[in-house]
């Protein structure tokens, strides 16, 4: 009985240890809260430095407060274009506020150098426009980052300069090329003042050398100095510039829109008098009479009487391109697509190619008309893949009509022909241009491989009363050559 | 009898006090959360992050809360990489009036934060007390439409549905796609711009269509049945009897394609529960440390389809566009 | 495997001849109207104070009784007139009575005072036999359902009034075997779980094992539900017609030539009343289930054997017509067949062919659900061979072989589907000793052998080895004590925390997981005296290792669905009885303890309560009328607190632009899972039943009141909305029953 007892009570210890009490249950787990609530004050000199925190941009600039730093070690790096990144270790903590300064030309490592050279060399070197005494070729050293404005100077050479960025510990290199302008001075719009490098016409008096584009309108060079004049900022009333002439110190503009005369002061607009505002030439014959070509007639005018010559007059187009005088005042009328017209005074008189006795189709589209003083008439034929027509390059005399080839050009992309007091026929043409004395083709010619020309198109020259020569470019700029080199 | 009667009283009386609802409370102890949502669209340069906190509601049911929890004076940046940052402003945002807050909602703001795929891409809170709140993820690059494997024309040369066919240079994408017709309306002497979805296919019930719109799907092709699409061109003028109003441009396919962050977070919210069962634990996905929220990325494409003109006259419709 | 069979059968014809003028007394006891089995009567021999008790099918076996002398029988059973009779037995025979009780119409008379208690069968423990009238007299909600009856038991939890599920122990629901006539029923719930899919009407008696159940039960870890059927009225047609507000029944049965069957069908047809059960939610639900029985017996094909088939039925939609709104279906297939043989030994063979089938489908339409469905096909075969020495020791030896293809096809929110087929044999064998021979001291050793497994582990247990023993210290008071090791290859895609499901898909334990296994250890105390009052104590220590539990924070496609967790369960359960001819009364207490372990963290499952106490009072009041009071009562259900909410962005339109609206919506943040206490639980339950005989039928009229006071229990806390469900309200229901 003892022993089931026993029995009894183990087996009730037993069944007490089963339920003896209650587990342990998991109740969370609450994640530690880290506070970023360090701050630190940064400023640079000089500012504007992007601040870096641990490699990463904070986003911040100097001078800022950067919040939301954890406490510990932190590697601050200053970032500014040009400048070397400075990197601060700094241990922060949230109870005190710190503060950085970095001065980044304390660092002999942030500046830089710059090594001018020239060709040809000897150049006095500029820094900012100040003269710094130095010859090229020669290293600027110990210079702060940034931007500098190099300029070399050399005589009888055109300055050039150009802006270099200094970074830090970096030597920058630049070479100057001096153009020579000993002989040739070429202007364009990188270079000088010029307003445009396409142009369309020179005029040139005593002291002035006037130069038409087609789309910035009038530049007046006189000496180094440019003047623009511009329907924004004078009374020319259009900016495409078809034609330049000068009598008796005034200069006459034709227009796409206008015949204007400015006497270097005073602006008189004489469209009214024309039957169509689009000019494309003007001359004055022996008597000082005015002939105007527009696109619908030839407009005489002695100053006070307007006769318009056109179609019904006896002539055999409205459209005027060109317009030349020979030593008999016969007035040589070169037209847009039907042939040279000549009138005498009486009586016009055709030619085109059916009788001009020429072996090839060069065309009745004239581009330009000249007369020398040996009794010549030149006239550029324009080439018309369209129309069949050749283009060429044809010379009258005696009532015969010749074709001229030209030495190194092509003769049937004749774009002008000017004349000088010598005798010389000036060609311009798209490919270059030529002189020549009386055969065309013993003459020299002038590309932009052999010479100095900015440009190959050649749309006018003249020979200002200086004795330089002008040439005007389609897309070149102006070129100058000096009395003696041509 | 007495104590028969005192027996039923006392009986009686404690069943009443039995049956008295106990109160219960069911809240354990609030500490207060932040939540970051920022979601960073790779089609656009302007982003935007919301930073709330959480809350009790005194009669227990969430939506009487009506306070707006936005929290204000955060350092919010993105980084795309090490060097492209944006702090991003704040500002209100209005709501519309239908909405339970009554004022504006707060929102942060990067309007010249436009990321660059490959890059990764992170964001950080700081919230003013110094706590903070961040993520990282990545953006999508887009995807290639394949032009050879694509329809271009509705209807299509040959088959009887139209499929668009792209890859996508991520290991687990999602897509999310619709497709629209775009088409003009006259409207009192003016010509209106309109969408009409096209559904992935119409089920009817009681007499009407009801649409059903494409889920999200990991394969890089989708295909619409010419059937819905005769459907939807159908019932683009329902109830107009001059079709001639209906001048219909072309169709465009937008395919999203998410972030893997975007893709789980999508999938554990979108994850619907039936309308009987009653869950009472389900899992909340955060990428967000230090809180809760979501940082993701989505890049947005676009696929361009061409009705043929006779397709669009079938339908009695103008064709707005060169075929 | 036939080798063996015929080995055992060798063998016992070889010992039945060892007795020298001792016979063996064999007796089927039948209820003399209907000629159904009566399990569990008393079965005593008056002149050699022996005595046994019937098995669940009727049959009792007493060995060693001197032959050619004449003995009393009497047999006994509560609700029925005792019958003695007089028995001779025949020398190293099996001589066979069959037994008819009468039904006593007046249910005043006790069991006729007999001087031994018959033991019901020594060794058990931790089991409950349940008849169904006992199913009958308890409270219902709407209709009487077999597994809400369980949760008056001690040791068995609920989580709540709604649903049916039943948890045992601290084991999950679906670590419990439902045996339907043998064959292992999946899904065995009506509408979202909340009633069981089993009429009570076709049941003849349950044995439910709360643990520790022997060799010849496996596949689950925590309880068996070894559900028995009626076969019919072999005496004459009869038919029932029953309503409650939920479902219409019918049951039809009659004899056939050497056999019976019976037919039996139940139909919803309203669910209005299921909305008091879930918060006036209106439930779609439509269901029916069907069931059959055909059994033959007759003495000139095979003596001594009796052959059934059986088939069951269940058919279950939620339809809504709204085509937003998903759609779901599942169903039962049962069929099983089975030859029960007693044999001219001492001996009892029952083989059986099932096939189970469950399929289970969700019906997206344009909802946002996504489509999904389970099939699970288990064909099984089992042979099970009882052989009773003369010293009453008993040997038990069978074997189960099921055959089964389990397929979960999941389409995920982003076209990717998840298939998962699995199709394999499990092979058990099992054998197992009764040592019975003497007056008080009992022992069951069992041992199961895994031989073949449908696990792609292969890592599985061989050896399932349990051990039951009894040990009587006084005529009234036992001690006993189970121990035993329990294996699960299968398991359910669930969600402890969903509270309510519509059907829980069944799939093989992944291979990546070990299967599931479980060690029970309990120990016991019974005290009783006589029939009329009882008292025990029994306590419980089980452990769970490799608990599959859904994977809460799987993210990506690749990850697992499933994580191994492991269980601990322990507890104390009081039950204590008194049975008077007008009052039965019956108590309980349980302190029970239960703890699941996922990724190193403890915490208490959703079923978890701390105690637990029920009071049964069953009133006879005579003519006719029955009444039974049921209070329940049980310590608070975890729940997940709220710690808080957020507004939470969601992703609805991707196509919209963010300024447009602010896209987001309270979320609830919850803390640590269950560390929260729900109030505590109570109702009180009233039956109240009559029935009106006629000459031609009977009429039952059965008036329930579910939650007499209106307590407000809470059910959960719907955490979006802060809305507080509270489970079954003052629920008065009525059911009529008429019986042809």
């Amino acid at each position: 009985m003892k022993s089931v007892i026993k029995l009894f009570l183990s087996g009730l210890l037993l069944l007490s240890i089963f339920i003896s009490c209650d587990r342990e249950v998991y109740t969370g787990f609450t994640e530690p809260v880290i506070l970023s609530n360090c701050k630190i004050f940064v400023e640079s000199n000089p500012d504007s430095a992007s601040i870096y925190v641990d490699g990463k941009n904070s986003g911040f600039i100097t001078s800022d407060t950067i919040k939301g730093l954890s406490e510990g070690i932190h590697y601050i790096t200053l970032k500014k274009n040009l400048f070397k990144d400075t990197t601060i270790t700094i241990e922060l903590s949230s109870s005190d506020k710190k503060s950085l300064f970095i001065d980044f030309y304390n660092n002999p490592s942030n500046f830089g150098t710059i090594y001018v050279n020239s060709n040809p060399v000897g150049a006095t070197i500029y820094l900012n426009d100040k003269n710094t005494g130095y010859l090229t070729p020669h290293n600027l050293t110990s210079l702060f980052v940034g931007k500098y404005k190099v300029k070399c100077n050399l005589p009888l050479h055109r300055s050039d300069s150009t802006i270099v960025t200094v970074t830090y510990g970096k030597i920058q290199s630049i070479n100057f090329n001096l153009d020579d302008t000993s002989k040739w001075v070429n202007y364009n719009i990188s270079n000088s003042e010029l307003s445009s490098n396409h142009l369309s016409s020179l005029a040139a008096d005593m002291n002035n050398v006037w130069i038409g584009t087609r789309d910035k309108g009038i530049m007046k060079l006189h000496g180094n100095q440019f003047d623009i004049i511009q329907s924004v900022n004078s009374r020319l009333k259009y900016n495409f510039i078809n034609s330049l002439f000068i009598h008796n110190n005034d200069l006459y503009i034709a227009t796409s829109g206008s015949l204007q005369r400015f006497d270097g002061s005073t602006w008189m607009d004489l469209t009214s008098i024309l039957p169509d505002p689009y000019v494309t030439s003007i001359i004055f014959d022996k008597n000082d009479v005015m002939w105007i070509g527009t696109q619908k007639g030839l407009v005489r005018y002695d100053g006070v009487n307007t006769v318009v010559f056109d179609r019904a007059s006896g002539m055999s187009s409205d459209f005027v391109m060109d317009i030349a005088v020979d030593n008999l005042n016969n007035i040589w009328v070169a037209t847009n697509s039907d042939g040279i017209n000549m009138y005498d005074g009486h009586k016009w008189k055709i030619y085109d190619m059916s009788n001009m006795n020429l072996g090839a189709n060069l065309g009745n589209s004239i581009k330009d008309i000249a007369c020398d003083k040996e009794g010549y008439i030149y006239a550029a034929h324009i080439y018309s893949i369209e129309k069949g027509e050749l283009g060429g390059f044809t010379r009258f005399k005696d009532g015969t009509w010749e074709q001229l080839e030209l030495n190194g050009v092509p003769a049937n992309l004749v774009e002008c022909i000017y004349i000088d007091d010598q005798g010389n026929k000036w060609v311009g043409t798209k490919g270059g241009m030529t002189k020549f004395r009386y055969e065309p083709n013993d003459g020299y010619f002038f590309n932009t491989s052999n010479s100095k020309l900015p440009a190959n198109q050649v749309v006018d020259i003249i020979i200002s009363p200086d004795g330089n020569l002008w040439i005007a470019t389609f897309g070149g700029g102006l070129a100058k050559v000096k009395k003696g080199n041509f | 009898m007495k104590t028969k009667f005192y027996l039923l009283t006392l009986i009686l009386s404690l069943l009443t006090i039995l049956s008295c609802e106990e109160t219960f409370d069911p809240y354990g102890k609030f500490e207060e959360k932040y939540v970051l949502n920022c979601i960073v669209r790779a089609d656009t340069n302007y982003q935007v992050a919301l930073v709330s906190k959480s809350y009790i509601s005194e009669n227990l049911d969430p939506y009487s809360n009506t306070e707006d929890k936005s929290v204000q004076n955060i350092l919010v940046r993105l980084w795309n990489g090490n060097d492209n940052v944006a702090i991003l402003k704040d500002t209100i945002v209005e709501r519309s009036s239908d909405d339970k807050y009554n004022s504006p909602y707060r929102i942060y703001y990067a309007e010249n934060f436009q990321p660059i795929p490959g890059l990764p891409l992170e964001i950080e809170a700081v919230l003013p007390d110094g706590r903070v709140l961040s993520s990282a993820t990545s953006v999508p690059a887009p995807i290639n439409f394949l032009d050879t494997s694509s329809d271009t024309l509705i209807p299509p040369s040959k088959g009887d549905y139209i499929q668009v066919v792209w890859n996508s240079p991520q290991t687990k994408p999602v897509f999310i796609l619709r497709l629209g017709i775009y088409y003009f309306k006259y409207e009192g002497g003016s010509k209106k711009r309109y969408i009409y979805f096209v559904p992935q296919n119409y089920v009817e019930h009681e007499g009407k269509f009801v649409p059903n719109y494409p889920k999200p799907i990991t394969q890089s092709r989708f295909s619409f049945d010419m059937k819905t699409i005769d459907k939807a061109m159908e019932l683009i003028s329902a109830g107009e009897s001059d079709k001639s109003k209906f001048e219909i441009l072309s169709c465009i396919i937008e395919v999203i394609a998410l972030d893997e962050n975007l893709s789980i977070y999508y999938n554990t919210t979108a994850n619907a529960n039936n309308a009987f069962s009653v869950k009472l634990d389900e899992k909340d996905y955060s990428n967000i440390k230090g809180g809760y929220g979501i940082f993701g990325a989505y890049n947005r494409n676009y696929y361009v389809l061409r009705f043929k003109h006779d397709y669009i006259r079938s339908f009695g419709y103008i064709p707005g566009l060169t075929e | 495997m036939k080798n063996i069979t015929y080995f055992f059968i060798l063998l016992f014809i070889y010992s039945a001849v060892e007795g020298q003028n001792k016979g063996t007394l064999r007796g089927l006891v039948t209820d003399s109207t209907n000629s159904e089995a009566l399990a569990y009567c008393n079965v005593f021999l008056k002149e050699l104070g022996i005595g046994t008790a019937t098995d669940s099918r009727g049959y009792f076996l007493i060995p060693s009784i001197p032959a050619n002398q004449n003995f009393t029988l009497i047999i006994s059973y509560i609700g029925y007139h005792t019958k003695k009779i007089n028995i001779k037995v025949l020398p190293n025979k099996i001589t066979h009575y069959d037994v008819q009780l009468l039904p006593s119409d007046i249910e005043l008379q006790a069991v006729e005072k007999i001087e031994k208690l018959v033991e019901e069968n020594k060794t058990d423990i931790s089991i409950r036999r349940i008849l169904s009238r006992e199913l009958e007299y308890l409270p219902k909600g709407v209709e009487s359902d077999l597994f809400r009856s369980l949760k008056y038991l001690s040791g068995v939890q609920s989580a709540g009034d709604v649903s049916a599920r039943f948890y045992v122990r601290g084991g999950a629901s679906n670590q419990n075997l439902i045996l339907f006539d043998g064959v292992t029923l999946y899904n065995p719930f009506h509408a979202l779980g909340l009633f069981s899919v089993i009429d009570p009407d076709i049941i003849n008696n349950i044995e439910f094992y709360k643990g520790g159940f022997a060799a010849n039960y496996g596949g689950r870890l925590s309880s068996v539900v070894d559900i028995k059927t009626n076969d019919g009225n072999k005496n004459k047609f009869g038919a029932k017609a029953s309503a409650s507000y939920l479902a219409t029944k019918l049951f039809l049965e009659g004899p056939l030539p050497h056999g019976s069957f019976y037919l039996s069908g139940r139909k919803s047809y309203s669910t209005e009343v299921l909305k008091k059960f879930m918060n006036n939610q209106n439930i779609p639900a439509d269901f029916y289930d069907f069931s059959f029985k055909l059994n033959y017996s007759n003495q000139d094909f095979i003596p001594g054997s009796k052959f059934i088939v059986n088939g069951f039925f269940s058919n279950d939609k939620i339809d809504n017509s709204d085509p937003t709104i998903e759609d779901f279906s599942w169903k039962n297939n049962l069929f099983g067949f089975r030859w029960f043989f007693v044999g001219d030994s001492p001996l009892f063979l029952e083989m059986g062919l099932g096939i189970s089938n469950f399929q289970g489908e969700i019906l997206p339409q344009l909802s946002s659900l996504n489509k999904s469905s389970n099939k699970i096909n288990d064909i099984s075969m089992r042979m099970d061979l009882t052989y009773i020495f003369d010293s009453k020791d008993e040997l038990w030896v069978g074997f189960h072989i099921n055959q089964i293809n389990t397929h979960l096809y999941i389409e995920n929110l982003v076209d990717e589907d998840t298939d998962i087929k699995n199709s394999g044999t499990d092979i058990s064998l099992y054998t197992k000793y009764k040592l019975l021979r003497f007056d008080n001291f009992a022992i069951d050793a069992g041992l199961r052998f895994n031989l073949a497994s449908v696990s792609q582990n292969k890592e599985i247990m061989f050896l399932e080895p349990r051990f039951n023993a009894s040990y009587t210290l006084w005529n009234f008071l036992t001690l006993k004590s189970a121990w035993g090791l329990y294996q699960q290859t299968l398991t359910t895609v669930s969600d402890e925390d969903e509270i309510i499901n519509i059907f829980e898909p069944w799939i093989v334990i992944p291979e990546y997981l070990l299967p599931a296994k479980a060690m029970h250890a309990i120990f016991g105390i019974e005290v009783a005296n006589g029939n009329t009052w009882k008292l025990g104590v029994e306590s419980y220590y089980k452990t769970v290792d490799n608990l599959p539990v859904l994977n809460k924070d799987k993210i990506y496609t690749t990850d697992h669905d499933f994580i191994a967790g492991e269980g601990e369960s322990y507890g104390l359960e009081v039950n204590a009885s008194l049975n008077t001819p007008v009052v039965d009364f019956k108590t309980s207490y349980t302190n029970a303890y239960a703890y699941k372990v996922v990724d190193g963290k403890r915490y208490y499952p959703r079923y978890d309560t701390r105690h637990s106490f029920n009071i049964i009072v069953d009133l006879k009041l005579g003519n006719n009328w029955h009444s039974s009071v049921t209070w329940v009562y049980s310590s608070g259900l975890p729940f997940t607190e709220i710690l808080g909410y957020y507004d939470k962005l969601y992703l609805d339109n991707f196509f919209d632009s963010w300024n447009s609206r602010d896209p987001r919506r309270p979320y609830t943040l919850i803390g640590v899972q269950n560390l929260g206490r729900l109030p505590d639980y109570h109702r009180l339950d009233l039956n109240i039943s009559k029935k009106f005989a006629f000459s031609f039928m009977n009429l039952y009229l059965d008036f329930n009141i579910i939650n007499l006071y209106d307590r407000a229990n809470i059910f959960y806390f719907k955490k979006e909305t802060g809305e507080r469900v509270n489970m079954l309200p003052f629920l008065p229901t009525i059911s009529v029953k008429v019986e042809l």
